[in-house]
């Protein structure tokens, strides 16, 4: 593993929620913490948000999504990642997420929920942590087994 | 062994900020001097008298009281009236409307944009849907709220709706009272959604106003949206400044075409948030009346006392509240709330307290209803006018705000207006900026958020409220989606095509849309058709998201 190998991130907003300050902030936060770090925009389908992710070859994929229905999205953006082989790409979600909802989000492999007033660090946090000792190690394994 | 005993430290809790929410130093106390050369008749007056800093009318509330708005929209029709009819029975008069995410998008329910929000919010994308929304409601009775905030053209439909159905129903539109917020500037600083390029935005807002001041007298053309700001990180100066170089903008666009003063500055309304700064918030807005009766005096010369009032809507804003420990957010809205009413809003917009949690519950918002009741009829705060005008700190205070926001007034005016600095990127640019340095100071510590960033408590220990559930969403939008599809194949396509391309040859030219849009309406063409062919009239594609085609009907 490359010492200064940096951590991408897509920032994504799917669906017509139109609230972009969390995604906006979020990505200053992770580009001052050293990560590379790529928004779609607003208005993107799952299936674009899937597409850039798997293009771009990120780590992560964050959703910030303050619309009606984050489940939804949460949890077909993950589902698509997996169908397409993508399924270690790490993914986390921001928005106002009903409590109720939140067991389903997780076990559909979104790992980090967040609602308002979450520190930033603790989504920098969460994102290193899994990146590095969960999909890096994976991927450095892999590739010793190969050579 | 003896357990350890707890010191008591009387002087542990000390206040931690000692600046304004807007960044003044404060003094310890003030005094006289700090209010230097003030002279009442210039600086107050009286209520109901230039420059209005203790209110627009004489006797203020005991006249007449704020008026209190609520944000009421459940996922359909008969739900939300199931909450709103016995409001409106116990003297709540407001009908409050808007497009919900959908419409606001510029997108009809069957886009692929759409799928996961139908069926939360009623969405008035035909004037059929418009109507069942206000059945039962005497047109001329009600005040009619707009909230066309994030989006400029959601009021400009929303009229024009109203409009459409005063039509059909043989209502005198004249008589239809309300108003619309139309402040496409603020579209472009905030950037909140997708909207039109602002040379349609400006002329669309020109129409809209044009529109009303000649058909709807009692209703206001426009209420440019401090509140957005704030949301949007601003500080109150800037909220100050922003708002009414936006105004003036606005009324230059209407004497413009044409329109006089008399007939611009009859209603002349704005909205502003309160903020968690108390007395900030009483002197922005007895700050904003002074402000702009000098305005319209000394810039527009216009010296009859009735034109230079400024009605001022004050919105508790959602920002503030926080998810963590949210009944103590029943305490925020109280002290924004009341602060509104001492600086003599003329109406007041409550937030409900699990807003960061969930959308408001019946209960939640109960409790905004009750704290307007209680400050209205049990605090005696209503009993007489500006209770606090005359106090050293309030007068400094409103002096210098007024003194600070008049200066980025300048600056923007010496940058060539609100429209030049909004398509040069310099006003999106100040937003930004004013959200980080926010930001900035709430990660520091600086800028207090009990729950927050002080007086934490692990999440497990937290308060549990009851939180809003949909119910059924999956039927509910699978009816919607039926019901569009119905309406779109049972109507007279050829009276609706017909109407979409007179709308679209009239895009290219000067005149007014208002009338070629309430004539699509009462065609049954939907939001996004008409959308599409005001789009296509100026050289842009079809759909707002550059996903779906036209429709083959309009080819």
């Amino acid at each position: 593993m490359k010492k200064d190998r940096k951590i991408r991130v897509l920032v994504a907003k799917p669906g017509i929620d139109s609230h972009y300050r969390g995604a906006e902030l979020l990505c200053r936060a992770l580009r001052d913490a050293g990560m590379e770090v790529i928004y779609t925009g607003r208005y993107q389908t799952s299936e674009m948000i899937v597409n850039t992710a798997i293009a771009e070859d990120v780590d992560v994929v964050a959703l910030s999504y303050l619309g009606w229905s984050p489940k939804a999205y949460f949890i077909e953006v993950a589902r698509m990642l997996k169908e397409r082989g993508a399924g270690d790409i790490c993914v986390v979600g921001g928005g106002i997420i009903p409590e109720a909802d939140k067991p389903e989000i997780l076990a559909a492999g979104v790992t980090g929920l967040y609602g308002p007033g979450t520190p930033l660090q603790e989504i920098i946090d969460h994102i290193v942590e899994r990146v590095k000792k969960e999909r890096w190690r994976e991927q450095d394994s892999k590739l010793a087994a190969k050579n | 062994m003896a357990e350890k005993e707890i010191v008591l430290d009387r002087t542990k809790n000390r206040i931690i900020r000692l600046q304004t929410e807007c960044g003044f130093e404060v003094k310890p106390v003030y005094r006289p001097e700090d209010v230097e050369d003030f002279d009442y008749e210039r600086d107050l007056g009286d209520p109901g008298s230039y420059p209005f800093t203790r209110g627009i009318y004489e006797g203020m509330y005991r006249n007449m009281l704020w008026l209190d708005e609520h944000v009421l929209v459940r996922e359909t029709v008969e739900k939300t009236k199931k909450e709103l009819v016995p409001m409106w029975k116990e003297g709540y008069a407001v009908v409050y409307y808007s497009g919900g995410e959908i419409t606001r998008a510029g997108i009809d329910m069957d886009h692929p944009l759409a799928k996961y929000d139908i069926g939360y919010h009623p969405e008035p994308y035909s004037l059929d849907a418009f109507e069942r929304f206000m059945s039962g409601i005497a047109l001329e009775s009600g005040i009619f709220q707009f909230h066309g905030a994030s989006c400029q053209y959601d009021d400009v439909l929303c009229v024009a709706q109203l409009a459409a159905l005063a039509e059909r129903k043989g209502v005198d539109k004249a008589k239809i009272r309300g108003s619309c917020i139309n402040d496409p500037l603020n579209n472009k600083a905030t950037d909140f959604t997708r909207d039109f390029p602002l040379e349609i935005s400006m002329r669309l807002h020109g129409d809209l106003t044009e529109y009303i001041v000649k058909h709807m007298p009692r209703f206001t053309p426009f209420a440019p949206i401090g509140y957005n700001y704030y949301e949007a990180g601003c500080n109150s100066v800037q909220q100050l400044a922003l708002i009414l170089a936006s105004l003036i903008t606005y009324v230059e666009v209407a004497l413009q075409r044409g329109l006089t003063p008399q007939q611009v500055l009859r209603r002349t309304t704005i909205s502003m948030a309160s903020c968690m700064d108390f007395f900030e918030t009483v002197a922005k807005v007895r700050a904003a009346r002074r402000m702009w009766a000098r305005i319209v005096k000394e810039r527009f010369k216009v010296d009859d006392p009735a034109l230079c009032r400024l009605r001022i809507a004050v919105r508790t804003p959602g920002m503030s509240l926080t998810k963590q420990q949210p009944l103590n957010n029943i305490t925020r809205i109280a002290f924004q709330a009341l602060a509104a009413v001492l600086g003599g809003a003329n109406t007041v917009d409550y937030a409900a307290h699990d807003e960061a949690r969930c959308i408001p519950t019946e209960e939640s918002r109960r409790v905004s209803v009750a704290m307007n009741h209680i400050i209205a009829q049990e605090t005696g705060v209503a009993l007489t006018a500006d209770p606090l005008g005359g106090s050293y700190y309030v007068e400094w205070f409103t002096r210098k705000l007024e003194e600070e926001a008049f200066k980025l007034m300048k600056e923007i005016d010496d940058l060539g207006g609100m429209v030049a600095v909004a398509e040069s990127g310099w006003l999106r640019r100040l937003v930004v900026n004013a959200a980080e340095q926010r930001e900035k100071e709430l990660e520091q510590g600086k800028l207090i958020q009990v729950g927050v960033n002080f007086f934490r408590i692990p999440e497990e220990q937290d308060m549990k409220i009851k939180e809003y559930r949909f119910e059924n969403i999956e039927k509910v939008q699978a009816e919607v989606l039926a019901e569009v599809k119905r309406f779109k194949e049972t109507r007279d396509i050829q009276k609706t095509r017909q109407a979409l391309l007179t709308l679209r040859e009239k895009a290219k030219g000067k005149e007014n849309l208002m009338y070629y849009i309430v004539e699509a309406f009462k065609a049954n063409a939907t939001r996004a058709e008409i959308l599409g062919m005001i789009r296509e009239g100026y050289g842009y594609a079809y759909d707002t998201a550059g996903m779906v085609p036209r429709p083959s009907f309009l080819d």
